[in-house]
């Protein structure tokens, strides 16, 4: 049996989880070839603060998503959010911007913008009589990801062959090591995220309410609609934040969730608080393992994207198998 | 007289620009009052506890809830007052019964949920009250329907509600859930002072529990009353569109049996 939540215990949660991301962030800041010196250190420990934020972002929303469409294949890669904010992202690097506005609000605005065009776009596609298709759901989240994947494309045919260079690796979901070089940028995305984490958890109890259909949650006092568009907002809100760091890193959103559903149970307040944090410690240490492996084996450095994307398919295969089979996944 | 609980007066209400499914509904719940609609299929019932609950605006006409048009009422606020059972209980996520009558206290707490004293109590009680403590720790799929439907009820109840509105809840039950499930209603507005509006599909086991039926025909009231006085032969056939013929049981309100009409 499930105890029951408590003011307490949720506090303990988020400090105790607070205190082993603090931990992990340490060890992977320590963990590298190169000798700590002030500078190593600094760069390195900025790296893996990105990871840990890239990682709260995307699981923190992938929870929040798969209670709002009660779909537990939802996500912000798999239904083209991410890809969207990359394309607002390499608007942003494509025009020069940086003349009018500090890189810092322009790149966040633009993932956003495009995260949610996207998220909605999507949205619509699946809405049928005002029903939501889970199926029609996913095949609209492939054809936009297809879609932004050629808008990326095309915007590189105004980049130069350097920038194409420096766009492919973020294309792959590359968390960045030069976070210190742009503090105005880190201050927003790390504002973002956790702005976004806060308002998902106050909307746990919400997202509970949803799994008895909406009438019955509308007859509890949600505003569904409304909850529904607000959480869209946040959502794209967060994956932007991630994607002007770290480009689309997938399947975070999908893994991680569904691990924490395992052992804690539905309840969308916890999941919101543990998914999140397992999700930063999640991409800290894949991030982590990613840099050294490179550093050691002397070769180009894997991006932490390909990793989550050599996991997160056949994992979401084996979701998508289970719950046709009729399975509870 | 004391203002109805909920009530409507002249409503009509319908979906986009069709035409109005509910055609002028005049209808009022009391305190401990069991009332059931009755109808055909697409007669407007589903819509009418639609409007009841506040879900679909009236085109013309109102729902007052104590006297306030119903939306005007913040949800919130229509939450602490009026519940709601829909007809196939439902839970996407693998909550527990408990886990899910305690979410009958949104509207009561804080946006995070968290309970307090008074919502535990709520909610154990409400468990007791609809035989469904001893499922309390088991999860939606792992009952049967009426265990089911009496954890939907239960949840409902945990709102604390002066109104509870039922939709066809016993449709999809076997003889005997359909009976513990009217019963338990039948109790809830008689015990416990609740304003029950339900729509039923038996039209014996609605006579033999409500305090009033409601025959509704193309969006209109046809008929409406204490039983004895609404199940009379020619309203029925007129109603449903069959012969009726009316059984004297000796203990209660006439059995209705229905024969389809030659030749139809």
């Amino acid at each position: 049996m499930r105890r029951e939540l408590t003011a307490r215990r949720l506090l303990a949660l988020i400090a105790g989880l607070l205190g082993v991301c603090a931990l992990v962030w340490a060890g992977c800041t320590l963990v590298g070839r190169y000798h700590l010196t002030p500078q190593v250190w600094g760069f390195r420990a900025m790296r893996v603060f990105s990871a840990g934020l890239i990682g709260l972002a995307l699981a923190s929303s992938g929870v929040a998503l798969q209670g709002l469409v009660r779909n537990p294949l939802a996500e912000p890669y798999v239904l083209g959010i991410s890809s969207g904010a990359g394309v607002g992202v390499l608007l942003g690097r494509a025009l020069p911007l940086e003349a009018l506005l500090p890189r810092w609000l322009t790149e966040p605005l633009l993932a956003l913008g495009g995260g949610l065009v996207t998220c909605l776009v999507v949205w619509g596609i699946a809405q049928r009589r005002g029903r939501l298709d889970p199926t029609v759901l996913l095949l609209a989240g492939v054809i936009v990801n297809v879609f932004n994947g050629a808008l990326i494309l095309v915007l590189f045919l105004f980049a130069t062959p350097e920038d194409i260079a420096g766009f492919i690796g973020w294309g792959m979901g590359q968390v960045p090591d030069w976070l210190l070089t742009q503090p105005g940028l880190a201050l927003s995305a790390t504002g973002l995220v956790l702005a976004g984490w806060g308002f998902l958890l106050a909307r746990g109890a919400a997202f509970n309410t949803l799994g008895l259909g909406d009438a019955v949650a509308e007859s509890l006092g949600v505003r569904v609609q409304r909850l529904r568009l607000e959480t869209f907002v946040v959502v794209s809100a967060m994956t932007a934040a991630a994607v002007a760091l770290a480009g689309p890193v997938g399947f975070v959103g999908l893994m991680v969730p569904h691990a924490a559903r395992l052992v804690l149970g539905p309840d969308h307040r916890r999941l919101v608080v543990v998914a999140g944090l397992a999700g930063a410690v999640f991409v800290m240490l894949a991030d982590t393992a990613c840099r050294t492996a490179g550093e050691w084996v002397g070769l180009a450095e894997v991006p932490v994207g390909v990793l989550t994307a050599l996991a997160g398919g056949p994992f979401f295969i084996w979701l998508l198998r289970r719950r046709f089979q009729g399975g509870e996944a | 007289m004391s203002t109805p609980r909920l009530e409507a007066r002249g409503l009509v209400a319908g979906y986009g620009a069709a035409e109005a499914v509910l055609r002028g509904v005049d209808l009022a719940l009391e305190h401990g009052v069991f009332t059931c609609v009755l109808g055909p299929n697409g007669a407007g019932k589903t819509t009418l506890l639609r409007a009841m609950l506040g879900t679909l605006a009236p085109r013309a006409g109102q729902v007052l809830l104590e006297g306030r048009p119903l939306r005007e009422v913040p949800p919130r606020e229509r939450a602490r007052r009026v519940a709601y059972v829909p007809q196939v209980p439902t839970s996407a996520f693998a909550f527990t019964v408990r886990e899910l009558v305690a979410m009958g206290r949104h509207a009561h707490q804080g946006a995070l949920g968290l309970a307090s004293f008074a919502d535990r109590e709520a909610v154990e009680r409400a468990l007791a009250r609809t035989g469904a403590r001893d499922l309390a720790d088991r999860t939606l799929d792992e009952l049967s329907g009426g265990e089911a439907q009496c954890a939907m009820i239960a949840r409902a109840l945990a709102q604390a509600p002066s109104v509870l509105l039922l939709d066809e809840p016993t449709s999809h039950l076997d003889l005997r859930n359909q009976l513990l499930v009217y019963d338990l209603i039948r109790d809830l507005a008689h015990e416990e002072g609740v304003a029950v509006l339900c729509i039923g599909h038996d039209v014996n086991l609605a006579a033999r529990h409500a305090d009033r039926l409601l025959l509704l025909r193309d969006g209109r009231v046809l008929s409406a009353g204490p039983p004895a006085e609404v199940l009379r032969s020619e309203v029925l056939s007129a109603c449903y569109g069959v012969d009726v013929d009316l059984v004297d049981p000796g203990d209660g309100p006439p059995l209705v049996r229905a024969r389809a009409r030659r030749g139809e």
